[in-house]
């Protein structure tokens, strides 16, 4: 039996090896343009997601704060864009991607119809094998960022 | 790290609505944390780590508390700081929103 590889790997402090196969580094340079552009979308399932009222006994939330929220997506998304094809990333760019990772979750369950833990468990096959496998990244990612530094000797 | 701001849709705020900034700084806002079906509690827990700085038996039990009852309070303060926790909240793909203390 062959032991699957960590995509994610604590090396330094700091720092973390990336292991990824191809496909996903491009999946995860898609996931990041499409979350650039829901600010722009404004009645779609994931502008409503994304950018979902704030204040609570208000009828609209503070312009302020829909222009605070775009530019929080986008420094993520523009980290992302930035380290995807990296081997080696900070802590700062893993933290970007795990941002990243849970709205594309967030986003895509609610683009599905998924409002409760019911209309989940009701996902088919393909849809429940997506979202796990991006779940399985934010774990992988959480492991290799809170992993202590290795100390020393070969890795 | 540089962020370019494109075109945003913003919504037409009502000027009577909004609250004056004396009065919104002297009420408490609560910043709840609703349930979410496909965060993962791993994720939830570490979000709430990070941004809150609380410990993990805190932020488990404000975990579990949302999965439970459908909504928690994780923060109560000052308005400008609970919105801006609560975007932070968002941007983990986590549902938040701020209500006035009653």
């Amino acid at each position: 039996m062959r032991r699957r590889k960590a995509p994610f790997l604590r090396r330094e402090p700091g720092r973390i090896e990336v292991r990824l196969p191809g496909t996903v580094v491009d999946f995860l340079n898609v996931a990041a343009e499409r979350l650039q552009r829901v600010g722009e979308e404004p009645g779609t399932v994931a502008y409503g997601r994304l950018f979902g009222h704030v204040d609570e006994g208000h009828p609209t939330d503070d312009p302020a704060v829909v222009l605070t929220r775009q530019l929080m997506i986008d420094d993520i998304t523009a980290s992302v864009l930035s380290s995807a094809a990296k081997s080696s990333i900070s802590d700062d760019e893993a933290e970007a991607w795990l941002a990243l990772l849970g709205m594309t979750v967030a986003v895509h369950a609610a683009e599905l119809g998924v409002r409760s833990d019911e209309a989940r468990d009701a996902l088919g096959p393909g849809d429940r094998a997506f979202i796990a496998a991006l779940q399985h990244l934010q774990l992988c990612l959480i492991d290799a960022l809170d992993a202590p530094a290795p100390t020393g000797g070969a890795a | 790290m540089t962020a370019t701001l494109r075109s945003v849709s913003l919504p037409v705020v009502d000027p009577d609505s909004i609250e004056s900034a004396e009065r919104a700084d002297d009420v408490p806002y609560h910043v709840f944390l609703w349930n979410d079906p496909v965060t993962l509690m791993d994720v939830v827990v570490r979000v709430l780590k990070k941004i809150f700085g609380y410990g993990t038996e805190k932020a488990e039990l404000l975990m579990l508390t949302a999965h439970r009852e459908g909504k928690v309070i994780v923060w109560t303060g000052a308005r400008d700081r609970a919105r801006q926790f609560c975007l932070e909240l968002g941007s983990h793909g986590l549902q938040a929103t701020v209500a006035r203390a009653s």
